[in-house]
């Protein structure tokens, strides 16, 4: 019975009794029977929120009070302002650390205004007294003065806000002259990595998993491009080939029974991911200056330590994904082709930037991607087909659509060829739901 | 004994996080306190870059300067530009090195770009924050005392240096403290 019926049943029982409807006796077995009435949680959550959320408006209503006077305020005033919600951010955290350890919602809720009080103190201290600095130096400070916040509250929210500031950071750094290398990002993620492994290890398809696995995998496919400092033109493709696909690989190794798809982030990503990088890869611009840049800068790559770090990075993505695939490849039937199909990508994201830059052909690379994502394609169709699943059926389609619909674009044929492409595309879309609508039993229309 | 390292480790963390701040503010009062005053006489702007949200971008006549050593030129490697009181009263940059001065006060700079012997530089103190309701008055007054082909001698920012760390003191338009000027230009 669930717990709602539970509580039901325990507010009823009395009314019975005394009505004469149950016995006493009767009552007391079934109270037995059912356990204890259970804490509402829902009330509980909505308590809390609904608690934040009139705090929180009470603190902004004050903030506009103070910032309507702020110029008239004095220099000391200002600064006791300022550190004002990070004190009491640490105070309701110490309180929490003492009483409330065992509720997630305050731990959650604290962490969070604790670690965002941090970044908005250290920011108003430097405009109340004219402290001049770079972002990339402040979203430094900010995050390592947080990370320890998310193992003392042991809060996913916070060490997703953790990995959003270490790619904000790794953006700040892209900017010119900055002195310390965005390879560093690596290390920044790995200290989180900790908090992960723990959740984890209590529940892989929680919603902490859920949450913090979704802002990772959006935050390595923003920051991963940018942290490969010194890398050669074109390393990206290396690198996000490799990336996506490991992501893939992951998600469907130890997260494969997630019944929904908030709890299949990485999958999700990486598919998505994968796909869009395979058809970017059909164009010519990507291979373009690949070959040039490769023979400018062969002889110095060697010198310099970070360039050596940021190629390896982008080769070592690549590696550990085949190596990923290669280990389960005996293992390959028509229900798992999508992993033979996915471990494909940095293959040929390989063999692709090794011709572009030892022979300058541009034309070999796209036709590989062009073949590859044709083949991606019709096998998820087929593979979908076989398993009587419509996601995996659009999915093909889709990959195969943007593949014509893209070539249709960088092509000379006439508005009347790309209209029946379109609506034979269109046909089957239609055609191949309907079959399948069908086949799974469900009506039709 | 879990609670007393957790609560050990919670001190320690608010101490840091507390500290931070604290420290911004203590190092840069030394500077105020200790460092030598210099004017610098800010330089025209464009006009749709000087406000940018809740600061006014500072652009300076001391953006460039000789280099003076044998070693290579990097843009965004850190450099050390001498300083010194000009005989009109305002700051002038002798040179920019890879090394800092024996003597005499020098300011830590990150190089730019290089033409001839010449190198550009970003001087570390190019905002003066603002409440955001002043943003409107402050572009406006700041651009009426920057234009092109104007020589303004009010109009500069003051800034204590001490061992290569600066301090934005003031920002003066039209011979006062910026804020000042705004008040009494308010209608």
């Amino acid at each position: 019975m669930s717990k709602k019926h539970i509580n039901w049943l325990h507010d009823e029982l009395p009314g019975l009794v005394k009505a004469g409807i149950v016995p006493a006796d009767v009552a007391d077995k079934l109270r037995q029977h059912y356990g204890p009435a259970l804490a509402r949680a829902g009330k509980n959550w909505a308590l809390l929120i609904f608690g934040i959320l009139g705090a929180a408006l009470i603190g902004a209503g004050v903030i506009l009070l103070v910032a309507h006077n702020w110029d008239d305020l004095s220099r000391p005033v200002r600064t006791a302002l300022a550190f004002a919600p990070l004190i009491a951010a640490i105070g309701l955290a110490g309180w929490v650390l003492a009483y409330r350890t065992a509720s997630a919602a305050w731990c959650e809720g604290m962490a969070t205004a604790w670690a965002l009080t941090i970044g908005a103190t250290i920011s108003l201290v430097a405009q109340i007294y004219q402290i001049q600095g770079d972002p990339a130096r402040f979203f430094m400070t900010w995050i390592l003065l947080g990370l320890p916040v998310v193992y003392l509250l042991q809060s996913s929210v916070a060490a997703s806000l953790y990995f959003i500031g270490a790619t904000t950071w790794v953006g700040c750094t892209v900017w010119p002259h900055h002195r310390v290398t965005s390879l560093w990002y690596w290390g920044l993620l790995a200290l989180a990595l900790p908090h992960l492994a723990g959740v984890w290890r209590a529940n892989r398809y929680g919603w902490r998993a859920g949450l913090t696995g979704w802002v990772l995998a959006i935050c390595l496919c923003i920051g991963t491009g940018m942290s490969l400092e010194g890398a050669l033109n074109g390393a990206w493709i290396v690198a996000y080939t490799g990336l996506l696909a490991l992501m893939y690989l992951a998600g469907k190794r130890w997260c494969d029974a997630a019944p929904t798809l908030w709890q299949r982030p990485w999958q999700t990503i990486g598919a998505v991911g994968l796909g869009e990088v395979a058809l970017m890869l059909t164009f010519q611009w990507p291979w373009k200056e690949i070959y040039s840049q490769w023979a400018r800068s062969r002889e110095t790559l060697a010198s310099s330590p970070i360039a050596i770090a940021g190629n390896l990075l982008a080769a070592g993505l690549a590696i550990a994904a085949i190596i990923a695939v290669a280990r389960d490849l005996r293992r390959i039937e028509w229900n798992n082709i999508d992993r033979l199909l996915v471990g494909l990508a940095p293959v040929c994201g390989v063999a692709g930037y090794v011709v572009a830059a030892m022979y300058e052909l541009h034309s070999l690379p796209q036709a590989l991607f062009n073949a590859y994502l044709f083949i991606l394609g019709l096998g998820a169709l087929i593979a979908g087909i076989r398993s009587n699943k419509l996601s995996q059926v659009n999915a093909g389609l889709l990959a195969l659509a943007a593949l014509i619909v893209a070539r249709f674009f960088d092509s000379d044929l006439s508005f009347l060829l790309r209209g029946l492409a379109f609506i034979f595309i269109g046909i089957g879309f239609l055609v191949t739901n309907v079959v399948m609508l069908r086949r799974k039993g469900a009506p039709a229309a | 004994m879990k609670k007393f390292w957790l609560i050990a480790a919670f001190v320690i963390v608010a101490l840091a996080h507390i500290a931070t701040p604290v420290t911004m503010i203590l190092q840069r009062g030394e500077i105020l306190r200790a460092g030598h005053a210099y004017k610098f006489r800010t330089r025209p702007v464009d006009p749709v870059d000087a406000f940018r949200g809740r600061y006014v971008w500072l652009h300076f006549e001391q953006d460039h300067a000789q280099w003076c050593s044998h070693a290579e030129r990097r843009p965004g490697a850190e450099a050390f530009a001498r300083v010194e009181e000009g005989a009109d009263g305002f700051a002038v940059i002798r040179e920019v090195a890879p090394e800092p001065p024996a003597q005499g006060d020098y300011l830590k700079v990150v190089e730019s770009f290089s033409v001839g012997t010449n190198a550009h530089f970003r001087l570390p103190f190019d905002r003066y924050y603002l409440k955001e309701t002043k943003a409107p008055k402050a572009e406006e007054v700041y651009r009426e005392h920057n234009r092109r082909n104007q020589t303004n001698l009010n109009t500069y920012a003051v800034v204590r240096i001490k061992n290569g760390d600066s301090a934005l003191e003031e920002l003066y338009v039209g011979g006062k403290p910026i804020q000042d000027y705004l008040r009494a230009a308010k209608p």
